[in-house]
């Protein structure tokens, strides 16, 4: 089957957008054991993980995401694109979205991976995939799903602003202002983009750049939270010009 | 915000009084705090975490708790829900567990919530059981009741995360309840005190999805949109529909689910949003967490507050409103609840008291109480564990640290009972305080099962067997009064509503008398007479034939006879009497006597 020949590799995308793509799990520290009462399962994780992780596991099943882009799993995508063959992927599109907005975000997760490996040329489902992804934790991966649909799409405004907001999440306050400072390449007049950059110069504590961007939002009709006002304001009176 | 000060007394308390208020410029209310109480005793030296506590002026000396509990673990994890509760106002305490249907049972069921009536005074507590054929799983106990009844499935799904209730006035009916679950699925309504449940009224995609009633049943739901709303949707018409979505505020920062990066140790901190409302005059509060300033590469995580007067359509500013160290420390999980007063009181974890990295593992915490007395402008805080607890001792041996997602607090009258964990004795452990806001203690309307009514202090109250109610008396207050009750086994009983459901009867109404109509009975009607020749006759029909093969006891003046049902009838024929008599149907008891008279 031709679709399963597609590899997705937009690693230098990674590198150009500053965003992490070589990340994996969830990180350990080696905490040892508490008291004598501790509880554990084998594997040292907690049921409750696994019953969830099992979900995930199988809702997640079809497609890899550790090189920081959405591949398919050539051990399983196929079986899955013969299960979706006479499915539609709109269909596929419309069933997921309806499912995450009903709260079913493990089975948007599901559905918007089938839709993937039914088409995994069409971008629409990896932004889906990515917008489920993120309902569950998962960044890293709705992080990989976003680049890749970035990868077999036009480039658009709200994708690097989805993909800037999960550098926001991760704390990179420079990858945020410069992911921001991406849709703004796209879209000058994105009003939001100005106000989460002036946000991050406030935590960076740089703050003239902050009211720059506050004033850049607020002139373009969009608006910083009106608590930040004062907050910037706290720490640097506001320019008159 | 102002730091507050606090003094400990000779009883080991923390009190705040009028001195102490005036120094802080802070309003008057007497705070008095008592000392740590383990709830989870039961639960020995087993892990225990994400707490949640309720009480309502409806029953104020009935407080229940809940809590993820691991005491039945052995070499694996094993998850339920620890309950704690006081039936005379957290004098003492018993914990145990509370399970679904043995059907859905799982090794995990987790995330508990609880919820009070102030009209009944009923309780709730529920949690998930996570598997496929689990879900949302709910107990209630009446007033009075020394345990909660059986569990009932409110929602059986496999895909059910974090659920939140609350209980409320209908928005129809001043003298009903409707009791709400919100989760991730949406919103399911009960209207008959939380044995059965309606379909999920999706909210759409969110997580922390927080139900609240308001005085005229109007119902709030907070939630968090993974991304930085804090949103809030509104039902004005019980459940059943729900506005768009309105936006409380702004966050400045966010994270993910699983992320704890922006405090000390290594456990998740999901930034959910919380609301209450002001039961009298229907103002709504919220309450969440976000990062203020960065120092050092360290994230300074702060309590934010906002207030909505119109029913959430439009907010205040938010605005910082904890106290803090320096350098700054984290505060978060905030929970809070409005008293009849109006006055704020919460509940939150802060690192305040050790300087301390983000990237560190051992992340030292205390928890703390607030109170508010003027709707959120200013607040004095108290802090309520005696030392630091390390998050690293959460009894769990997983790659990532677990203390929960969230704290508890309940109000009732004037006292406070905050819930949280805390390791400070080396292992997870649960705790309450009893915390008394107020003067002296005043009497209040207390109310008897017969529906008499006597001002007594409290703790008189209680002794008595009575139901408290705070802030009131008896000239202000009616108590409930005893109506006909029909019960399951179609016998009828004079008893007040709380009572009476609590038994899984039909209450009839405040006065309906048993004596009278009884539409509960089975029976349709009762007839007496005496013939001519001085024979009583007395005839009980039945509204049909599926009570064959059974007596009723019927008795002329005090003579009991048993007749059997036959073809849906039971006749007593009697002989031989002269002049008047009573004819009875003692059982069932649903009739008035009739008097014949014979020749």
């Amino acid at each position: 089957m031709k679709r399963f020949r597609i590899l997705l590799t937009w690693a230098p995308l990674c590198a150009a957008l500053l965003i992490g793509c070589e990340r994996g799990g969830t990180p350990e520290d080696g905490k040892p054991s508490a008291t004598a009462a501790t509880a554990s399962t084998a594997s040292g994780t907690s049921p409750i993980e696994d019953y969830r992780k099992e979900r995930m596991k199988e809702a997640m099943r079809g497609l890899r995401y550790e090189k920081g882009y959405v591949e398919l799993d050539p051990e399983q995508a196929p079986a899955i694109g013969e299960e979706v063959r006479n499915e539609t992927y709109e269909g596929l599109l419309s069933k997921g979205r309806t499912e995450l907005d009903s709260g079913l975000s493990v089975e948007a997760i599901g559905t918007f991976t089938r839709a993937v490996i039914h088409s995994p040329q069409l971008a629409p489902a990896y932004e889906a995939l990515g917008d489920a992804l993120i309902t569950k934790g998962r960044v890293n991966e709705s992080q990989a799903a976003y680049t890749s649909a970035m990868g077999v799409a036009d480039d658009s405004a709200e994708l690097r602003f989805k993909v800037a907001q999960n550098i926001q999440r991760s704390g990179d306050l420079d990858g945020q202002i410069a992911a921001y400072g991406r849709v703004l390449e796209l879209d000058p007049n994105h009003a939001e983009a100005h106000s989460r950059i002036a946000i991050a110069y406030y935590y960076k504590e740089e703050y003239a750049a902050a009211w720059t961007h506050t004033h850049e939002a607020e002139r373009l009709g969009g608006v910083v939270p009106p608590q930040f006002r004062g907050m910037l304001s706290a720490k640097l009176a506001e320019p008159t010009n | 915000m102002r730091r507050s000060t606090s003094m400990m007394n000779r009883n080991g308390r923390l009190a705040a009084a009028a001195a102490v208020a005036a120094l802080s410029g802070w309003a008057s209310a007497q705070v008095d705090v008592g000392p740590q109480v383990r709830i989870d005793v039961a639960g020995g030296t087993f892990a225990a975490n994400e707490t949640t506590m309720a009480a309502s002026d409806g029953n104020p000396l009935e407080i229940v708790g809940a809590w993820n509990d691991w005491r039945r673990s052995g070499g694996n994890e094993v998850i339920n829900m620890g309950v704690a509760l006081t039936l005379n106002g957290g004098v003492s305490w018993t914990d145990f567990l509370v399970r679904p249907p043995q059907a859905n049972q799982s090794g995990v069921e987790g995330d508990p919530m609880t919820a009070a009536d102030p009209r009944t005074g009923y309780l709730w507590v529920g949690a998930i059981s996570f598997a496929g054929n689990g879900g949302i799983y709910v107990a209630r106990k009446a007033p009075g009741a020394q345990n909660f009844e059986a569990s009932v499935m409110a929602r059986t799904t496999g895909g059910a995360d974090k659920c939140w209730m609350a209980a409320g006035r209908a928005h129809d009916n001043p003298n009903a309840t409707r009791v709400y679950i919100a989760y991730n699925e949406g919103v399911i309504t009960s209207t008959d005190m939380g044995q059965t449940w309606g379909a999920p009224r999706s909210l759409g995609s969110g997580i922390g999805f927080l139900p609240r009633v308001g005085p005229n049943g109007e119902v709030y739901v907070a939630y968090w949109d993974f991304g930085n709303g804090v949103l809030m949707r509104r039902s004005l018409d019980g459940g059943t529909t729900f506005g768009n979505a309105i936006r409380i505020a702004t966050r400045l920062d966010t994270w993910g689910t699983q992320d704890g990066s922006r405090f000390p140790g290594n456990m998740r901190v999901p930034p959910m949003n919380y609301i209450a409302v002001d039961p009298n005059d229907g103002t709504l509060y919220c309450i969440y967490f976000d990062t203020t300033n960065r120092q050092n590469n360290n994230y300074n995580v702060d309590l934010y507050f906002c207030r909505s007067t119109d029913r959430g359509d439009t907010w205040t500013t938010p605005r910082v409103i904890n106290g803090d160290g320096n350098p700054p420390g984290d505060q978060f999980w905030p929970w809070f609840e409005v008293d009849a007063e109006g006055r704020l009181h919460l509940t939150f974890f802060d690192s305040r008291h050790t300087n301390q990295n983000d990237n560190t593992t051992n992340g030292m915490f205390d928890n703390y109480y607030a109170i508010s007395e003027d709707r959120g402008d200013s607040w004095i805080e108290f802090r309520l564990t005696p030392n630091s607890w390390n998050c690293n001792n959460d009894g769990l041996n997983r790659g990532q640290q677990f203390i929960g997602d969230y704290n508890g607090l309940a109000v009732a009258g004037d006292v406070v009972y905050p819930c949280y964990l805390s390791t400070q004795n080396g292992d997870p452990d649960i705790f309450t305080n009893i915390i008394t806001v107020g003067g002296e203690p005043q009497p209040g309307a207390c109310c008897f099962r017969d529906g008499s009514c006597a001002d007594l202090l409290r703790e008189d109250c209680a002794a008595q067997g009575g139901t408290w109610r705070f802030g009131t008396n008896c000239g202000a207050f009616s108590c409930p009064q005893p109506g006909a009750c029909c019960l399951n086994d179609e016998d009828c009983a004079s008893l007040i509503e709380s009572e009476c459901l609590s038994s899984g009867g039909t209450f009839l109404g405040e006065g309906a008398d048993c004596r009278n109509a009884c539409p509960c009975d089975a029976i349709k009607k009762f007839r007496a007479r005496c013939k001519d020749n001085g024979e009583i006759v007395a005839k009980v029909v039945y509204r049909d034939n599926s009570h064959d093969g059974e007596f009723v006891t019927i008795s002329v003046d005090s003579q009991n006879f048993n007749v059997i049902v036959l073809n849906g009838k039971a006749k007593l024929f009697a002989c031989c009497y002269t002049g008047g008599h009573t004819v009875r149907l003692v059982d069932p008891g649903c009739f008035d006597p009739i008097d014949v008279g014979c020749p």
